[in-house]
């Protein structure tokens, strides 16, 4: 996650409602954004609604932004951290109100896309982890982001976020079991 | 990012790496954007939940409040009811200094140490009326037992029917169980009905309610 071009100019744009500096924030970041939390939850309806809203909230919460030297991603990883941890509460109430329809229409992604039962199951692995353990492994290894940018999104310090990483590989190979970190390198070498 | 992972952890490392990345569909895109440009005629959000106090300070102020409550609790008076009954014994060293006042023998004694484990404000009372009944070193006056010492001097000189007045208190609302810190004994001699005796008889009834006594006495021992 490269800051964008002219990113502050941007955003004091975006802060006096320029709708063709929201719209360039918006193109940037979004589906960086979509990734992580397309990740993080259960289906592709659910991560666009919480994309959507995430940028929503940018652009109502632009007027208090203040640039401190961390990229503006890493605000909107935050935001999007606890609008997913806001989505898991209410997630029951969600899934009730999702019709059928929707429910039926979604995909697993990594069964068409990687076609390998391995990184389905390391997915879910990774789902049942704590958020925090999550959202680490997310930004660093899948998101490629440094470990700065990775604190500044987790409100944290740079060694609490190597800290973090450390536990949180740990925790997903317990969840994995050996013979699940067995297959995952023989699939890597297969790959 | 070099690290030094161990095999297992580069294998997860990995793995994570080479997961599918979905992206967010084209049309879905638009749609979102033309939301988030609309966001622009929407009201700001309201003060962020970070200017709001943090957990940790609204859990200090509850700790503080309930210590506080707790504290004015063990300040409070202890009410009587909760107050260990104390047992009244009454001990005198009563010296046993009688006058004749008026036809009045008032007799004075030494407050007794009253044993009491009690802290409780007590209420002074007033036990004042004809003894019923001397058994020992105790003392009845309407149903109260007043317990004294056996060798108590002042046994020698009570006797039923007398009257004893008691100032006491009262430290757990229970007229059966008073601590004395006082008492008289106020004798109305009855006017003489007939002539008195012959000098050097004496007083009958005293010195035979003398001997009765020292009999208790002996009885006690």
């Amino acid at each position: 996650m490269q800051p964008l071009d002219n990113e502050r100019q941007l955003i004091q744009q975006a802060q006096q409602k320029d709708k063709e500096a929201v719209a360039l924030l918006y193109d940037g970041y979004v589906q960086a954004i979509f990734r992580y939390v397309r990740y993080r939850v259960e289906s592709d309806y659910e991560a666009e609604e919480l994309t959507a809203e995430v940028f929503v909230r940018m652009v109502r919460g632009l007027s208090r932004y203040r640039d401190e030297g961390a990229p503006f991603g890493a605000w909107l990883y935050r935001i999007a951290g606890n609008l997913i941890t806001d989505h898991y509460r209410g997630r029951k109430r969600k899934q009730e109100q999702l019709s059928e329809s929707q429910v039926s229409d979604e995909t697993d992604p990594f069964g068409k896309a990687a076609r390998a039962e391995e990184y389905a199951r390391l997915h879910r692995a990774l789902k049942q982890l704590p958020s925090d353990y999550q959202t680490v492994l997310i930004l660093r290894f899948i998101e490629e982001l440094p470990y700065e940018a990775v604190a500044r999104s987790m409100n944290k310090t740079e060694q609490a976020a190597r800290v973090l990483q450390h536990r949180a590989l740990k925790a997903l190979g317990e969840r994995l079991g050996a013979t699940g970190v067995q297959a995952l390198l023989r699939a890597g070498e297969v790959i | 990012m070099s690290q030094n992972f161990t095999p297992d952890e580069q294998a997860l490392v990995d793995g994570l790496r080479k997961l599918p990345r979905t992206e967010l569909p084209a049309q879905s895109v638009e749609t979102i954007r033309t939301r988030v440009i609309a966001a622009l005629d929407l009201p700001p959000l309201p003060a962020p939940d970070g200017s709001a106090l943090p957990p940790i300070i609204w859990i200090s102020i509850v700790i503080l409040i309930a210590g506080s409550v707790l504290v004015g609790i063990a300040l409070l008076p202890r009410q009587p009811a909760a107050a260990p009954a104390p047992t009244m014994t009454m001990e005198t060293n009563m010296d046993a200094t009688m006058d004749t006042i008026n036809g009045v023998r008032t007799a004075t004694a030494t407050p007794p140490p009253a044993t009491s484990t009690s802290t409780a404000a007590p209420r002074r009372l007033v036990i004042e009326g004809p003894v019923s009944a001397i058994d020992g070193g105790r003392v009845t006056i309407y149903d109260t037992t007043i317990v004294l010492r056996a060798d108590d001097p002042v046994l020698a000189t009570l006797r039923p029917g007398e009257r004893l007045r008691v100032v006491c208190v009262d430290d757990d609302g229970n007229p059966a169980v008073v601590i004395a810190v006082e008492f008289s004994i106020v004798i109305t001699v009855a006017a003489p009905a007939a002539p008195p005796p012959p000098a050097g008889s004496g007083g009958s009834s005293s010195s035979s309610g003398d001997d009765d006594d020292d009999d208790d006495d002996d009885d006690d021992d």
